[in-house]
């Protein structure tokens, strides 16, 4: 199934605790992460050849950075800036391919939520300053739109949508760390007031302290450090499709159906292959729009399959089980991976997939830049 | 929208911008035509996206198409805007491009395939924004 010796295999994972972190940086809380997935390899930090950090929204996070606070000299560093620990994987399995490094730590630290970051203030750039005077900002105003026009084309109800951020509650409370786990149902749901028409609080990502970080290496060379590789079997991306919020397919994102083709393509998977999905969530837009996109379902059948429930704990297509941004933590997607690799270890506890072979995990950048793995455990 | 407005203003002596504000607060809606494949572009920008050229002139536009989506902001997201509730709408031209804007006429109104036209609101003597109202 695509793996060879020079497959990424991920060998050590670590997090920080979520919530708040009053006065610690980016990087800090990147650096604290590492140290826990140096722990779960096994390994010391001078066994690291190299690092590929990801930077926070507001900018700090590079890779001198990070080295500099670990004190780190790796023979390969490099910075995303926009990795949601999916484009920081592929970069990290071309780095290992090409022989540059053979041990990488990937990292994240976000302190944007005690830093006061303004995601929706300022003068926007580019096209951005052709729609913000107009009050259409923040992610909650793109998605807003995305939804309004999904639910005209394909008839998805506000009640078969409110199912993501529901199912994704649900798993929240069984997740120790998450940060919102007050039940919530379909009444509470729907009383609570919009923030954006069509979407209302619960839909939207929370903004959150923390930081998390990956080691990863070879296949060929991960039992020196576990009994428990987990590979990364396929791999896809899209570079940009089309620059401006102003564009039919970048509203809805039909592309990234060309993505899930290429990434079950990539890992000789099928759909019916994968146990567990994993989307980033900055808005419960995105898992709507992914779950078509990547295949599991048509656009207008989305609707309905969401309210049979097939998402929730003992569903048979779990969807973030680690509760995603809307309820677990705001970590870019990075807790995500974090999440597949326990069920695919065997050791999510009470959020236990039942023998979980292999995850799918999709992100993107804004409307415009997508990228999609696969997971498997090593007898899969 | 209220004083904080200009802390999220565009920078109107930006030579790709600047033609369309110019014209905005003539009345008019202007867009970029390409001079060699003649493919008319949104956002501004030196670069024709479809052949690559940096030929181009400004056209003017009916200011007239249809609704392509909308939301209301009932929250203040950003301290520029306190004046919620307010729609924006994304507004598919007649000529192609779809835009965006307000829609003065306020939430209720708002539907998609909707007709709506050009408003233009001058905000200050430098300034005036491309809004719509409904077409009938
Ligand atoms: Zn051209």
């Amino acid at each position: 199934m695509g793996i060879s010796p020079d497959t990424l295999a991920i060998v050590g994972i670590g997090r920080t605790a979520q919530g708040e972190h009053p006065g610690r940086t980016a990087s800090s809380l990147a650096v604290e992460a590492l140290a826990e997935a140096l722990a779960d390899a096994g390994i010391t930090k001078d066994r690291l050849d190299g690092l590929i950090t990801c930077k926070q929204m507001a900018g700090d996070g590079n890779d001198e950075l990070v080295a500099t606070t670990a004190g780190l000299h790796p023979k390969y560093s490099t910075t995303l800036d926009y990795g949601t620990c999916n484009f920081s994987l592929h970069q990290a399995q071309m780095v290992l391919r090409s022989g540059m490094a053979s041990t990488i730590a990937l990292t994240y630290g976000t302190n944007q939520r005690t830093d006061r970051f303004p995601f929706a203030g300022g003068r926007a750039p580019g096209a951005g300053s052709f729609s913000t005077p107009y009050g259409f900002a923040h992610v909650a105003g793109q998605a807003g739109m995305a939804l309004q026009r999904w639910r005209h084309l394909y008839g998805t109800t506000e009640e078969e949508f409110a199912h993501i951020a529901l199912s994704q509650r649900e798993w929240a409370q069984l997740n120790p760390i998450a940060l919102f786990k007050n039940p919530m149902t379909m009444e509470d749901y729907l009383a609570q007031p919009y923030l954006v028409d069509p979407l209302r609080r619960a839909d939207i990502t929370m903004i959150s302290d923390g930081g998390v970080s990956l080691i990863v290496t070879t296949a060929d060379r991960a039992s020196e450090f576990t009994d428990r590789p987990i590979y990364l079997a396929g791999m896809a991306q899209v570079g940009a499709t089309g620059s401006t919020f102003t564009q039919d397919d970048t509203v809805l994102r039909g592309w990234l159906r060309d993505v899930g083709d290429r990434v079950f393509e990539s890992a000789d998977l099928d759909r019916s292959d994968i146990d567990a999905v994993y989307i980033q969530d900055p808005t419960a837009v995105w898992p709507l729009q992914m779950l078509a996109h990547l295949g599991f379902q048509t656009p207008e059948d989305i609707g309905p399959w969401l309210a049979e429930r097939h998402t929730y704990p003992g569903g048979n297509l779990p969807v973030n089980t680690n509760g995603g941004q809307l309820s677990e933590a705001y970590m870019w997607g990075w807790l995500h991976i974090f999440e597949g690799v326990q069920q695919l270890r065997g050791a999510a506890d009470q959020r236990q997939i039942n023998d979980a072979r292999a995850v799918v995990y999709a992100s993107t950048f804004a409307f415009v830049k997508a990228a999609a793995s696969i997971l498997v455990r090593g007898d899969s | 929208m209220n004083a904080d407005v200009g802390a999220v203003l565009p920078n109107i002596e930006d030579p790709q911008a600047a033609p369309f504000w110019n014209a905005a607060r003539q009345g008019q809606l202007t867009m970029q035509r390409c001079l060699i494949c003649r493919e008319l572009r949104w956002t501004p920008q030196d670069t024709c996206p479809s052949c690559l050229s940096r030929e181009y002139e400004w056209e003017v536009l009916s200011g007239k198409g249809k609704i392509y989506s909308h939301c209301t902001y009932y929250r203040v997201l950003n301290p520029a805007f306190t004046d919620v509730p307010y729609t924006v709408v994304m507004v598919e031209l007649d000529e192609g491009p779809v835009i965006i804007g307000r829609l003065l006429n306020g939430p209720a109104e708002a539907m998609i395939d909707e007709r709506v036209a050009c408003a233009f609101s001058a905000i200050s003597d430098e300034m005036t924004l491309v809004n719509f109202t409904l077409d009938k």
